[in-house]
């Protein structure tokens, strides 16, 4: 009876531990989002108690959560800018940074386009705008449709400085909220161009391979090809964190970088951070 | 056996209402299944437009913006009694004081935002509640064009647009003050008036620069419960330039502004004096003001003319973000015998006019230690009202000159702790220096007017 009474005891206090175990929040980029969706669920299967809420809406979005407090994790697909730096400073967070994978950044266009490969300069040309028609870039005659995200995303931000050179978009480019918004734009427009994660590319877009030596040579967006380096949009993705929710987020954090949390990255179409 | 036609009657009725009643039970199933269906149906449709009815709703809170902060501090000053700029006077036989030094709460409302991406108008209210009363700090409209979104006009009470640290909020500042040359040429920051400023968008290729251009009344914003309704026509214009900018990936931020104030106000002072050469006793030329020769000097325009350049620069680097700022200002700054504060009202008939040229700078020294919540603070601020005189030369008999044309140093040291989002702490010193003259009474050596503040801020 005694046995029996400490047993039922011991099993409630496990029970209140277990849910107890803390739920952890990730904000930020939609880049981000399919990777770290996948992991939050393998994690909370090997890790039963455990609770992850994944939600996107841009690295800025992310980075701002993290400023106000109503986020643990934000996951980013850009750099923290100085300002914002400045700002978690006055906020009093300690920021810690760590990378969870790489992506490769990937230009879609219809599969019905007949264009499939592009300068950076060319690139630059049609997303500012100078470049208005397909067969100026040896397409057919039609109209270019430029889909870009939005200014709180960290895509928008690297496609910016590493593609065009921190021009600024055509103020035709249609703006999207999600990458997968762009996608599907893309899939049914004719003569739409845009710009998403490796990850994000299905079959209802082509890809584009690109050239950044002035059209000697034109490399495709592949796994192969970004660890390689031989793919030029290539970007670090990162979880930034502070130091008050650092035990908190650390396991999950760190089931990221374990060599189990790498081969998700590889399943999802990333690029993992090994050698 | 012989068949009973009674039990074949009785048999054939139940068949009857058998059938009868499976016709019910089918007809009711086929009711209920197209319900079923049709409520299932209905279920996205009413759970898609209660959520638009929620994302519209919550859209329009968002434009909603309530913030504030309260300064709350303890001060402990080298005398009792004392004039100071770190928060203001200390009352006569008092040398120790806890004061709210500001209460602010801002209400803003964000406009609709444009089919380009920027909202094309802004309604700004800001009070200041202390124990020392409520005043008005912010009420203005800022309305953006929505062809480029390059141009605003804000109109109403706002930061004068001079310099860096003038609009710089309080609540950011690592001093507890802005320098003694600000708090001086701009009581109360805020002036009534209407700007129109130039920078592109935030997603533009020319944001990093700005031009804010504005004529105001020159009074500035009322202290508590004083009226600052302008005193004459003289309207003065503002305006200043700046560069903001990023380099080597966001690890360096840098700004460089410069600033223009032209007005005047007017005068029905008795005399005027000038900087010149009056003479002494004896008949000799000594440093001083020359008094004009005319009485009854009324209806005279003083000019205020102040030029300024200013300087901001971050670095994210090993030992955490360092930041170096710098101000410097000159003009002429019309005053008194009495004060050489800008006036937010006609100057006394009986006194006179004294026509200075002033000049002043800052210079601010902040280190993050690593990536803690503590950071350390050293602000050298130099103010001298009267360049023209130094020294001894100050309050020499027949120069005309008084204590209000003494050159004074702050140097401040401060630590802060940021707890949280919410709460700051700052513990700062002000060691004051103040130029000294042997013929000026009570200035003979430096006065006992530092001051140790211990703030605690609370933001939300």
């Amino acid at each position: 009876m005694k046995m029996k009474s400490i047993s039922l005891v011991a099993a409630m206090f496990l029970s209140v531990t277990t849910f107890a175990q803390s739920k952890i929040t990730v904000k930020g980029s939609d880049t981000c989002l399919p990777l770290v969706q996948k992991e939050a669920e393998d994690y909370m299967k090997a890790n039963k108690g455990a609770s992850i809420s994944v939600i996107g809406g841009g690295s800025g979005v992310g980075i701002s959560a993290l400023q106000d407090g109503t986020t643990d994790l934000a996951m980013s697909s850009r750099a923290l800018k100085m300002d914002e730096k400045l700002k978690l400073q006055e906020a009093g967070k300690n920021v810690k940074t760590t990378i969870m994978a790489y992506d490769a950044l990937s230009v879609i266009v219809n599969p019905g386009n007949k264009v499939d490969q592009l300068t950076r300069e060319q690139l630059e040309g049609i997303f500012t705008g100078k470049i208005k028609n397909w067969k100026d870039v040896g397409g057919d005659d039609m109209q270019i449709i430029v889909y870009s995200r939005e200014t709180s995303s960290g895509t928008y931000e690297f496609f910016k400085e590493k593609v065009l050179m921190n021009k600024n978009y055509a103020s035709s480019a249609l703006m999207m909220p999600a990458t997968g918004a762009i996608v599907q734009s893309v899939s049914q427009t004719k003569g739409a161009i845009g710009y998403v994660g490796l990850a994000y590319v299905e079959k209802n877009v082509k890809d584009v391979k690109v050239s950044y030596d002035k059209g000697k040579t034109f490399t495709p967006a592949t796994y192969e090809n970004a660890k390689n380096k031989s793919y030029p949009i290539v970007r670090p993705l990162y979880f930034f964190y502070t130091a008050q929710a650092e035990k908190m987020a650390k396991p999950f954090i760190d089931y990221v970088a374990s060599a189990e949390g790498q081969r998700i990255v590889k399943e999802v179409g990333y690029i993992d951070t090994g050698k | 056996m012989p068949i009973n036609p009674e039990w074949l009657f009785c048999n054939a009725q139940k068949n009857k209402h058998m059938k009868q009643n499976l016709t019910k039970i089918l007809l009711v199933l086929t009711l209920f299944s197209a319900t079923l269906a049709k409520a299932q149906q209905n279920e996205p449709d009413t759970l898609r437009s209660t959520v638009a009815q929620i994302a519209s709703d919550l859209d329009l809170l968002k434009r909603i913006k309530i913030t504030g902060y309260i300064q709350a501090q303890f001060q402990y000053a080298d005398s009792a009694g004392q004039a100071s700029f770190a928060g203001g006077n200390f009352a006569s036989g008092v040398d120790k004081r806890f004061m709210i030094r500001r209460g602010r709460l801002k209400a803003q409302y964000d406009g609709a935002v444009s089919a380009k991406g920027w909202s094309l108008s802004q309604y700004v209210l800001q009070f200041d509640v202390t124990e020392r009363g409520m005043t008005i700090k912010d009420a203005y409209a800022k309305l953006t064009d929505p062809w480029c979104g390059w141009v605003s006009l804000t109109a109403g009470m706002q930061n004068r647009p001079f310099g860096f640290e003038i609009p710089f909020s309080s609540s950011l500042r690592e001093s507890p003050e802005r320098g003694r040359m600000s708090q001086i040429i701009f009581p109360n920051e805020r002036d009534l008036g209407a700007m129109v400023s130039l920078q592109g968008p935030k997603t533009g290729h020319w944001n990093w620069i700005k031009l804010d251009g504005g004529m105001f009344n020159g009074t500035g914003a009322p202290g508590a419960g004083a009226n600052t309704a302008d005193f004459d026509k003289y309207k003065d214009f503002i305006g200043h330039l700046a560069i903001n900018r990023t380099a080597m990936h966001e690890k360096i931020k840098y700004g460089l502004g410069g600033s223009i104030y032209h007005g005047s106000f007017v005068s029905d002072t008795a005399f005027v004096y000038t900087p010149g050469q009056p003479k002494d006793s004896t008949g000799t030329p000594i440093d001083g003001f020359v008094k004009s020769p005319d009485k009854n000097k009324k209806g005279v325009e003083e000019k205020r003319k102040y030029f300024g350049g200013d300087v901001q620069f971050s670095i994210d680097w090993i030992i955490g973000i360092t930041t170096l700022r710098g101000e410097y200002i000159q003009g002429d700054q019309p005053g008194t015998s009495k004060t050489t504060v800008s006036p937010a009202a006609i100057f006394p008939a009986g006194d006179g006019i004294y026509r200075r040229k002033f000049n002043g700078m800052y210079l601010y020294f902040v280190q993050n230690v690593l990536t803690t919540p503590l950071s350390l603070v050293v602000k050298y601020d130099l103010y001298d009202p009267n360049t023209d005189i130094s020294g001894d030369a100050i309050g020499k008999t027949g120069s005309n000159t008084s204590a209000n044309d003494l050159a004074y140093s702050t140097l401040g040291f401060g630590l802060i702790y940021r707890w949280d989002a919410n709460l700051k702490i700052v513990l700062y010193y002000d060691w004051v220096t103040n130029e000294k003259s042997k013929n000026l009474k009570g200035y003979e050596k430096d006065l006992k007017d530092n001051v140790i503040t211990a703030r605690v801020q609370v933001k939300f």
